[in-house]
């Protein structure tokens, strides 16, 4: 039987010596991830499951090639990055902005009125989760990576292709601009979310 | 000033000030009004990521339709569990041995004599004599045409019945 203690390593061996059951591990353990990885780049939840999916299969059928220089979960995330931005390629969607008709339709189909009202009702999670969706670029997902994803500045710099100083530099930017649609979105809530 | 001050403050948070540099900030935050308010709210705002940041869950089925998916699939196996270590040596053997033979053979043929020099000579090798002129002979080349012509169709036809499934 495989328990979930395994290291990722451990599960990586069991693999490739045959045992598909320890590949369906790795996948529980990083499914959210990757999911959210690929739902901050192409912001639609049809497109990002399949694209997280395209991600563990081609995982799966490279994972002799892993060359273990990276933490598992980087060299995944870098594939799920990959194909999310050749997906954008393929589709030309225009980035985020704070005026994308995309993130006011996500808003306004939520079951709530305007932002404000969902606000006042789920909490601060929900404050950052609508926020994450006004990002554009690379800022919702890096910012992810970096937080939830456990992944270092130089980890992350290696899923974009870019130095690690450069990675600093855009996350750094990330923050700011997450800050300032905070202030400028949720400017009474925040305030007392953040003292709360 | 504002956005020096955002940044320094936030490598003090990731840690990547030296020992003389942390201080020193730490000191202007304790001095400095502005620098303590941007430093708590960083402080606020990187608690928050932490602990408020929601992954997104895919489907109750994602798991399961991966493993769907990669029950098609074949998992490949890396070049060093078919091909064995010593199948290379056995390679190396052969061209190391081949050229200790060559060196060992060319340097028996040096006749030194008395004074220090040698007179050594390679043996003469003859280059078997080959007409080319088959080469611009009109039937040749119209046969190498059709060929080229064919393999060009058949990766064309490869190329478009891949596009073909991709869109699939």
């Amino acid at each position: 039987m495989i328990t979930n203690t395994l290291t990722d390593q451990d599960l990586i061996s069991k693999v490739i010596a045959g045992d598909q059951r320890a590949f369906a591990l790795l996948v529980d353990r990083y499914k959210a991830m990757v999911f959210t990885v690929a739902f901050r780049i192409v912001h639609n939840r049809e497109d990002a499951e399949e694209l997280a999916q395209s991600a563990f299969v081609k995982a799966y059928r490279s994972l002799a090639d892993y060359r273990q220089q990276a933490k598992f979960s980087t060299w995944l995330y870098t594939i799920v990055h990959n194909l999310s931005l050749s997906f954008l390629r393929k589709h030309t969607l225009v980035t985020t902005d704070m005026e994308r008709p995309s993130v006011q339709h996500e808003m306004e189909s939520s079951n709530h009125t305007n932002a404000y009202s969902y606000v006042d009702g789920k909490g601060r999670q929900q404050i950052l989760q609508q926020a994450m969706l006004l990002l554009g670029g690379d800022d919702a997902w890096m910012i992810s990576l970096y937080y939830q994803g456990e992944q270092s500045l130089e980890e992350i710099g290696r899923i974009m292709g870019i130095e690690t100083n450069n990675a600093k530099v855009k996350l750094h930017r990330a923050r700011l601009r997450l800050k300032k649609i905070l202030e400028n979105n949720f400017a009474g809530e925040i305030t007392t979310l953040i003292n709360h | 000033m504002n956005r020096d001050m955002y940044a320094t403050l936030q490598q003090l948070l990731d840690g990547q000030l030296a020992e003389e540099e942390t201080h020193a900030v730490h000191q202007l935050i304790t001095d400095n009004a502005a620098w303590q308010k941007a430093w708590d709210d960083m402080l606020q705002m990187d608690s928050m990521l932490q602990s408020d940041t929601l992954m997104m869950e895919p489907s109750m089925r994602f798991t399961q339709n991966v493993m769907d998916d990669i029950d098609k699939a074949v998992v490949a196996r890396p070049a060093s569990a078919y091909i064995s270590n010593r199948f290379f040596r056995s390679i190396m053997i052969v061209l190391g041995g081949g050229l200790a033979a060559l060196l060992v053979y060319l340097i028996s043929q040096v006749q030194f004599d008395a004074n220090g020099g040698s007179n050594f000579k390679l043996p003469d090798f003859q280059a078997p004599a080959i007409s080319w002129s088959f080469v611009t002979d009109p039937q040749t080349l119209l046969f190498m045409g059709m060929l080229n012509i064919i393999g060009l169709l058949l990766l064309a036809d490869k190329v478009l019945s891949q596009r073909r499934k991709q869109h699939q």
